[in-house]
C-alpha cells in the first residue's frame, strides 16, 4: 500500500532559508509520513522544564546536513542494513537517551527524504527490532 | 484545556521550533554551521586519506576521545583553532578562510530556485539568421 506523506513546507522552512538563502535552491525535499507524523511532531517539538525545546538545536543541524546532501554518520547516514533496507536514512539525537527518526529517501522530481517513524536506540549495534523496523521501511512506497 | 485550544497549541509548539527567536540564538546556529561546513571538508579528507580514514584514527591523532570526536561531527561539541591546526599537521594540508559579501555569493548559490532545471531538456539546434544573408534573400 502507498503510504503518505506531506511538505515540511519553505514557510515553516522561512527562518532557516532566511539565515541560509543558500539552501533555498536546494533540491532536496523534506516531508513526514502522515500516519506517524503527530509523534514526530511532539518528539520534535518537546520540552523541558524550562520550557525550553530539547532537540531545537540539534534538529537544525540535521536539516542543514539533509538539505546540503550530505551525510554525517552523527547526525543523518544511510542505514541500509540489509538489501530490504534500501534507501533507509536516519536522523540521529545522539547524547544522554539515543534516538533516531528513520526515514526514507524517494526519487520524485527531487530527491525526497520522508521523516518515517520515531524511535528511542538503546544499544550502540543495531538490534534484531532495529534492524527489522529499517527493513520495514525499505518496503514502504511513496507517492510523490 | 478544550481539545482544540490544545492541538492548536500544538501546532504552534511546532511551528516555533523552526523560528530563530533572538540574535543569540542566530549566532550559536551559524557557529555550529559553520563548523560542520569545515568538518565536511575533513570528512572529504578523510576519504582520500589511508593513515587517518576513521575517526577512531582522527581521534588519536587529536589526542582525544572518540566520543568526542563524535561530538565534534555533530556540533554538540566546538571546534577551535588549535584544533583546525592540528587537522593542517594531520592532513598536511592548508585551511583557507575566506569571507565573501552576501550579495555575490547568494547570487552564485541561489539561481537554481529561481531558473529550474528542466531534466527533460534537450539541446536543439537553434537558427540562427545572418541579417546580411537575410537581406540577400529578401531581396
Amino acid at each position: 500500500m502507498v503510504r503518505k506523506s506531506r511538505n515540511l513546507s519553505k514557510i515553516l522552512l522561512g527562518d532557516f532559508f532566511n539565515l541560509y538563502p543558500e539552501l533555498k535552491g536546494s533540491n532536496i525535499k523534506i516531508r513526514i509520513d502522515e500516519r506517524n507524523a503527530n509523534d514526530i511532531e511532539d518528539f520534535l517539538a518537546e520540552k523541558d522544564k524550562t520550557d525550553k525545546y530539547l532537540r531545537k538545536k540539534k534538529f537544525n543541524r540535521i536539516l542543514y546536513t539533509m538539505l546540503q546532501g550530505r551525510y554525517n554518520s552523527d547526525l543523518y547516514d544511510k542505514e541500509e542494513v540489509s538489501e530490504k533496507a534500501k534507501n533507509v536514512t536516519a536522523m540521529k539525537f545522539k547524547g544522554k537517551q539515543n534516538y533516531r527518526i528513520a526515514c526514507k529517501e524517494i526519487k520524485c522530481n527531487h530527491k525526497t527524504i520522508i521523516m518515517v517513524v520515531n524511535f528511542h536506540k538503546k544499544s550502540q549495534k543495531n538490534s534484531k527490532k532495529e534492524i527489522e523496523l529499517y527493513e520495514t521501511v525499505g518496503g514502504y512506497e511513496y507517492e510523490c | 484545556m478544550n481539545v482544540n485550544k490544545k492541538s492548536k497549541e500544538k501546532i504552534n509548539n511546532f511551528e516555533s521550533l523552526f523560528k530563530i527567536e533572538n540574535i543569540e540564538e542566530k549566532i550559536e546556529l551559524k557557529a555550529s554551521i559553520i563548523q560542520l561546513d569545515i568538518l565536511h571538508e575533513v570528512s572529504e579528507l578523510m576519504k582520500k586519506n589511508i593513515n587517518v580514514s576513521n575517526k577512531t584514527e582522527l581521534a588519536k591523532r587529536l589526542g582525544k576521545s572518540k566520543g568526542f570526536v563524535s561530538q565534534l561531527f555533530s556540533g554538540d561539541k566546538a571546534l577551535n583553532l588549535k584544533m583546525i591546526a592540528q587537522l593542517q599537521e594531520i592532513f598536511d594540508v592548508k585551511f583557507i578562510p575566506s569571507f565573501q559579501d552576501n550579495i555575490s555569493f547568494n547570487a552564485k548559490n541561489i539561481t537554481k530556485d529561481y531558473y529550474p532545471v528542466d531534466k527533460n531538456y534537450s539541446k536543439k539546434e537553434v537558427q540562427i539568421f545572418d541579417i546580411e544573408e537575410f537581406r540577400v534573400e529578401a531581396a
